[in-house]
């Protein structure tokens, strides 16, 4: 008994980190995936960076509640694109976390994205793109899927 | 020169016999043998070489780190996360002075491999989480493998946690903090161990404060009083109770400080809640009894003093009350050191808060100074007539 105390701690700690990644792709298994339209200020440039910055249309606007630490779930506009559906400054299950000033919504997760090597030639230069977000009930977020809209 | 000629030598000169000459001679040749096998190092070029091989390996995951698939890179980290606690076993007979050390590396490696999750997969939402599991694993090493050096790493994983969790925090979260808080006050019974997990239990229920949105002017005074609750199951004399007594002192200098600033002053308590408080701080010296929380429940004075902005019927309450802590403990005979920090730092807040903008400078050094020479000499008189006493 003695001898298996010892290694508790070292199989808890692989089976958080493996939880966690677990969590992470259990986001795309059982969330469900809207459709956003973004924006951004600087066309992406592979030279520079890997990653683009993304404003989200259907975060911007004035909400009801106080500058800071915000929490969002989100429903299908009429057009077809997610906006947002409850916001509140208190945690709730299954409430993304973000900030909330100057009239919009920053949610980190989501607001910088990876752009995969194969994408780079269709992104590159583009300013407004569509992009498939998947929210867990639990409240974590994954962006996949940006694609350009075609002018 | 070498045992062998000095052996000849005495045994030449009629010092030594032959069987005696023979047992030295062996003797020092097996000493030396077994002195050179413990002391046997590897050539230096073979570290050398080690330190190179290592850096150049470092160096290339680091150069192509960006290229490295996500899950490679969790999982190298958690490969030397195994292997240091592997590696702590496997010194726990040949060299026992190193197995914390590797047990303190794999707790580092494990941080590392949750930062790297975090990084990568950019999940600054959960971030809150991560501290608190940070906490909980630290009090867990403190709990299972019992080294002092996990106080300290539980403790500073302790405060990161609370101080990461002031803004929007989840009852959830709120509830697994009380549950590790609990489990390192009560399995770790050693007090230093309790007087952090206390601080702990302080800032969660601050933080439950926040979390149902109470308009805290007095709410670190109910903390103090919920906290009040450890005293029914944990009821034997120790060191870690003293925390209460040091809570009270730096709430009551906190109140006095902040006493005449806006956010206290213009909006008072309501007149039910400062009754409320005020019984219930007396009633727990009741309850329990302990001829220490007497000076705790002198804090009942504070609800009432916050309806008196100049802060004057404050000072003076507080004041009344280190001045008779200090002759109390000198009176009993007990340890004065705290009681007079504490007397020196309510006179320097009373001056700073009353006198500072009133005089001219030249006037606050000449009475700074009169402060200093008459505390000097209560103190010398002091000494002088215990001295006499004893003699």
């Amino acid at each position: 008994m003695k001898q298996l105390r010892v290694w508790i701690i070292p199989v808890l700690q692989l089976a958080i980190a493996i939880l966690f990644i677990l969590l992470l792709y259990a986001v795309s298994w059982f969330g469900t995936t809207y459709t956003f339209q973004v924006s951004t200020y600087e066309p992406y440039d592979p030279y520079f960076n890997d990653s683009i910055y993304l404003e989200y249309d259907g975060l911007e606007g004035r909400q009801d509640v106080e500058t800071g630490t915000v929490y969002v779930t989100f429903k299908e506009g009429e057009d077809g694109y997610a906006v947002i559906d409850r916001i509140q400054s208190k945690p709730f299950f299954g409430g993304v976390q973000g900030n909330y000033y100057d009239r919009f919504v920053y949610i980190e997760e989501i607001s910088s994205y990876r752009v995969p090597a194969d994408d780079v030639d269709q992104i590159e230069g583009k300013q407004s793109f569509t992009i498939q977000v998947d929210v867990a009930p639990w409240g974590m977020v994954r962006p996949h899927d940006l694609s350009p809209i075609q002018e | 020169m070498s045992i062998d000629k000095k052996v000849l030598e005495w045994k030449e000169a009629g010092l030594l016999d032959e069987a005696t000459g023979a047992r030295l001679v062996d003797y020092e040749h097996k000493k030396k043998a077994a002195s050179e096998k413990r002391e046997h190092k590897p050539p230096i070029l073979v570290i050398v070489g080690s330190i190179l091989l290592a850096l150049s390996l470092f160096s290339f995951v680091a150069a192509n780190w960006q290229a490295i698939p996500d899950l490679v890179k969790v999982g190298i980290f958690l490969l030397f996360m195994i292997g240091m606690y592997v590696a702590a076993e496997r010194f726990q007979t040949r060299a026992p002075r190193y197995v914390t050390l590797f047990r303190v590396l794999g707790f580092a490696f494990f941080i590392a491999t949750m930062s790297v999750i975090f990084v990568t997969y950019h999940l600054s939402g959960q971030l809150s989480w991560l501290f608190w599991i940070f906490f909980a694993m630290a009090v867990l090493h403190k709990i299972l493998y019992e080294h002092p050096i996990f106080t300290a790493i539980a403790a500073i994983t302790a405060f990161m946690a609370n101080t990461n969790s002031f803004e929007g925090v989840g009852l959830t979260l709120i509830i697994f903090g009380l549950i590790v808080t609990w489990a390192w006050f009560h399995f770790v019974p050693a007090s230093i161990d309790r007087i952090f997990a206390w601080l702990s239990f302080y800032g969660l229920i601050i933080m439950v404060g926040q979390y149902f949105d109470y308009d805290g002017r007095l709410w670190p005074l109910w903390a103090l009083v919920i906290l009040h609750g450890l005293f029914l199951v944990y009821r034997e004399k120790a060191t870690w109770q003293a925390m209460y007594l040091f809570a009270a002192a730096v709430l009551s200098l906190g109140y006095l400080i902040n006493v005449t600033e806006r956010w206290l002053s213009q909006r008072p308590p309501s007149i039910w809640e400062a009754t409320i408080l005020s019984v219930v701080l007396v009633a727990l010296f009741l309850i329990h009894r302990r001829e220490e929380l007497i000076w705790v429940s002198f804090l009942a004075v504070i609800p009432f003093a916050l309806f008196e902005d100049t802060g004057i019927l404050l000072a003076i309450l507080i004041e009344g009350v280190a001045l008779a802590y200090l002759i109390r403990q000198d009176v009993t005979r007990k340890p004065t050191i705290f009681a007079f920090i504490y007397f020196l730092l309510v006179q320097m807040t009373i001056y700073f808060i009353y006198v500072w903008d009133r005089l001219d400078i030249s006037l606050f050094f000449l009475i700074g100074a009169l402060i200093v020479f008459a505390l000097s000499l209560a103190l010398w008189w002091r000494s002088r007539t215990r001295g006499d006493v004893q003699s």
